[in-house]
């Protein structure tokens, strides 16, 4: 039975490939650049109106001390229900913004010749790495204590920038240097 | 006679295809398609001949024709790959990789089994040989699909009714051929009459899709942005670098 479904695998991942496929259409994508651009000037215009550096310590614990400290009940539920929407303010310009970036330079990419299939490739992870850090936060703003992400973002940044240092020094690293002594 | 009557329906469709093709100027554009389809309505006429005075002979020349065809039928593959990415050669650049990477997996798995001492690994039978080939069909067409999808590519609705008509072709092959395999006997019977009414939805795909005479526009790709790939690449960490800092402003 397993290697039955071992031979179905390939033809039901190619199944759902063709059903992404097809429900793409050809507009989409002057929809979605459409779509982008109105978001983009949207988010603009809130810009204008919110704190510049809004998003400064939007995580941060110190804030909720010092409320927990100063204020009561009702000052606290306002907190962080004012917190809330505005963490997932801006989430969502983030996510846009992201959106942006990997659009705009997939559209520049496709077109070279001179296009470089290992860069792609980690350019590709690291905007799976963010979409999936957004989505992750996303969702701890929503069942969490609206602080609590800051936590896990910082963690999960500290593992990619550590990830991000150890894959540059191997891959500069000179052959003929010897690794570490436990290699 | 269900069976002969699928398979003259077959025959139908299939010269509709190539009459319909020729008026409306489609035979030119995609040649390797539309030679697939009269290889494969010679190939129907030959084997109904076969069935109705030398019914004997019929099952050798089936899988004999049958490997003809999965030879033609990967020159579509290679046709959809050569007019879609026409324009972008940078999405064709990493199509061409993804698809070596699928036929070097595939001649990896032939030596491994080479070395263990069976040429065609688990092909005991000619299906389960045509099976093994449509797997690398379906990975095949997976990469290229994968592609088309991560780069957005704009596709034309004719192309795209190929590459779907082929796709589910060789999805339900291999589900098909698959069980065919695992159930034996019980399922054959089942397959004879499977089979036909399978590829007789498909080519009506093809018949819906490539019917419209007039081809639809495909959006143009975007000029040569200015700089080269580097400056793009760099541009690029840049503003995802701005995202990173973003979150650590956020998190502090």
């Amino acid at each position: 039975m397993a290697v039955l479904w071992l031979f179905l695998m390939p033809a039901m991942l190619l199944l759902g490939a063709m059903y992404y496929f097809l429900q793409k259409k050809d507009s989409e994508e002057l929809a979605e650049a459409a779509g982008a651009n109105n978001r983009a000037a949207g988010s603009r215009m809130r810009d204008r109106e919110a704190v510049p550096g809004y998003e400064a310590g939007i995580f941060s614990q110190r804030d909720w001390e010092f409320i927990r400290r100063e204020g009561g009940l009702e000052l606290e539920k306002l907190f962080l229900r004012e917190r809330r929407v505005l963490a997932g303010q801006w989430l969502a310009e983030t996510i846009a913004k992201i959106a942006a970036i990997r659009r705009n330079h997939l559209q520049a990419s496709r077109v070279r010749h001179d296009l470089n299939v290992s860069k792609e490739l980690i350019l590709l992870g690291h905007f799976c790495y963010l979409s999936a850090l957004c989505e992750m936060l996303a969702v701890g703003i929503r069942v969490m204590h609206p602080m609590t992400p800051g936590k896990l973002a910082r963690h999960v940044q500290e593992l990619a920038h550590n990830m991000n240092r150890t894959l540059e020094d191997y891959s500069t690293a000179d052959p003929e240097t010897p690794g570490p002594a436990s290699i | 006679m269900l069976a002969q009557t699928i398979s003259w329906l077959g025959v139908f469709f299939e010269c509709l295809l190539l009459l319909r093709g020729a008026s409306s100027h489609l035979l030119t554009r995609f040649p390797i398609f539309y030679s697939y389809i009269a290889f494969v309505l010679l190939q129907s006429l030959f084997l109904l001949a076969l069935l109705h005075w030398w019914p004997t002979l019929f099952a050798q020349n089936y899988w004999a024709t049958q490997a003809l065809a999965l030879v033609s039928g990967s020159l579509v593959i290679f046709e959809v790959y050569r007019i879609a990415l026409r324009r972008y050669p940078g999405t064709a650049k990493m199509a061409r990789n993804l698809l070596f990477l699928v036929f070097a997996l595939t001649i990896a798995k032939v030596i491994v089994n080479q070395w263990n001492g069976t040429v065609w690994g688990l092909a005991r039978t000619t299906a389960d040989l045509e099976r093994n080939l449509r797997i690398v069909q379906a990975c095949s067409l997976l990469a290229l699909v994968v592609a088309l999808l991560l780069y957005r590519v704009p596709v034309s609705k004719h192309l795209k009714g190929i590459l779907t008509g082929y796709g589910l072709f060789v999805v339900s092959s291999v589900v098909q051929l698959s069980l065919l395999s695992y159930l034996g006997l019980p399922f054959q019977k089942v397959w004879g009459y499977l089979q036909p009414i399978s590829y007789l939805v498909f080519l009506m795909i093809w018949t819906v899709a490539l019917w419209s005479p007039v081809a639809e526009e495909v959006p143009e790709a975007a000029e040569l942005p200015p700089g080269g790939y580097s400056r793009l690449v760099r541009k690029t960490e840049e503003d995802l670098e701005k995202i990173r800092m973003g979150f650590d402003k956020a998190a502090r």
